[in-house]
């Protein structure tokens, strides 16, 4: 799965299927995830949230950036896979949020139409955009993640928590081999 | 050679396969979001990273608590401490191997007000001097980042056995040998 920039920015070349998932961990990668998408929407669409396939699908949203994160998971995804032609329609992207490991992935699977439709058009939020990262971590500690662990390497940072976090984040952002 | 041989027991006890970390931290918040311990919210602050190949848990800036200026998870009604303790912790980790993590946990004593405060930290190499001074697994007792400070040795223990640990001494009935 790609990182969640890189889908929302695949949906909205021209030509592209207009419908995507991602899967998400819990509260706060939901909340960054509508962040990012509402970030990231075209300014011809307006962004909606929705929580029910049909509101996804009403009339007014027809050109609509829609994020729908599902009440409930498996009824959406069935009603998706039989009103998938309705969804492919859609002038504007259709974002399906789904809990990681949930009931909604195990519905998808048996949706065999909608699946194929998803092809390469899923990503979890829970990976990493490495060159925003990156650009983050610099801004917030003076230095790229790489310099950084180098420093912190030669004991040249103090021993503390705040750096130990930084620490944890310079390692999953310039993991050596 | 002691020294060396903790080294090597810790790095053999960083070699094994666990799946989700955050999952195995929410497992014991969870008694303590029962009990009114903890912010129904607390199991979702801890939030997971990953870039396919390594993983990433810590606590997200959400959260309702801190330890200077790194966000922690408080835990309400403490038995020796003020309320609330703060607690917080990051997870560094392949499918196979535990790379690095902090636990720490802070508060104030009831009985004199004065600041309580452990850090246990896996390092990923060797760093200091050498395993002795600065052992690979080891546990701070003051905030100060001050070489000078001890570091207290550890046995091979993983990130849950901390949590574990800081929740038992925080919590008197949370010892693991007083319960059923």
């Amino acid at each position: 799965m790609t990182a969640p920039e890189e889908l929302l920015w695949k949906l909205q070349r021209p030509g592209a299927a207009p419908i995507a998932v991602v899967a998400y961990t819990d509260a706060q990668q939901l909340q960054d995830l509508l962040e990012t998408a509402r970030g990231l929407a075209s300014t011809e669409h307006v962004f909606m949230r929705a929580a029910t396939v049909n509101e996804a699908l009403s009339r007014n949203a027809v050109e609509a950036f829609v994020v729908l994160v599902p009440e409930n998971e498996v009824d959406a995804i069935r009603e998706l896979e039989l009103r998938r032609d309705e969804a492919l329609e859609r002038r504007a992207p259709l974002l399906v949020c789904l809990l990681r490991d949930g009931g909604g992935f195990a519905a998808l699977a048996e949706a065999f139409g909608l699946a194929s439709v998803l092809r390469g058009h899923t990503a979890d939020a829970a990976t990493v955009d490495p060159e925003r990262a990156c650009r983050e971590f610099a801004e917030r500690h003076g230095r790229a993640p790489g310099d950084w662990l180098a420093a912190w390497a030669r004991g040249e940072l103090p021993d503390t928590l705040e750096n130990n976090i930084a620490l944890s984040e310079a390692l999953l952002l310039e993991p050596r081999s | 050679m002691t020294w060396e041989a903790l080294r090597d027991a810790v790095s053999s006890k960083c070699v094994f396969r666990q799946p989700r970390w955050d999952n195995a931290l929410r497992a014991l918040l969870r008694p303590l979001v029962d009990d009114g311990r903890c912010d129904p919210s607390a199991p979702n602050w801890l939030t997971y990273r990953s870039d396919g190949r390594r993983n990433r848990v810590f606590v997200s800036e959400n959260a309702s608590g801190s330890i200077g200026t790194a966000p922690s998870i408080p835990l309400h009604r403490p038995t020796w401490l003020m309320d609330p303790a703060q607690l917080t912790v990051a997870v560094v980790y392949e499918r196979d191997r535990l790379i690095q993590y902090t636990v720490t946990a802070s508060g104030r004593t009831m009985s004199g007000d004065a600041p309580w405060y452990v850090r246990v930290e896996l390092d990923e190499l060797q760093l200091g001097r050498g395993p002795c001074s600065h052992a690979i697994l080891h546990c701070h007792v003051d905030p100060d980042g001050d070489d000078a400070q001890p570091r207290v040795p550890l046995p091979p223990l993983v990130p849950t056995d901390i949590v574990e640990w800081m929740l038992a001494t925080v919590y008197e009935d949370l010892e693991p040998s007083r319960r059923g």
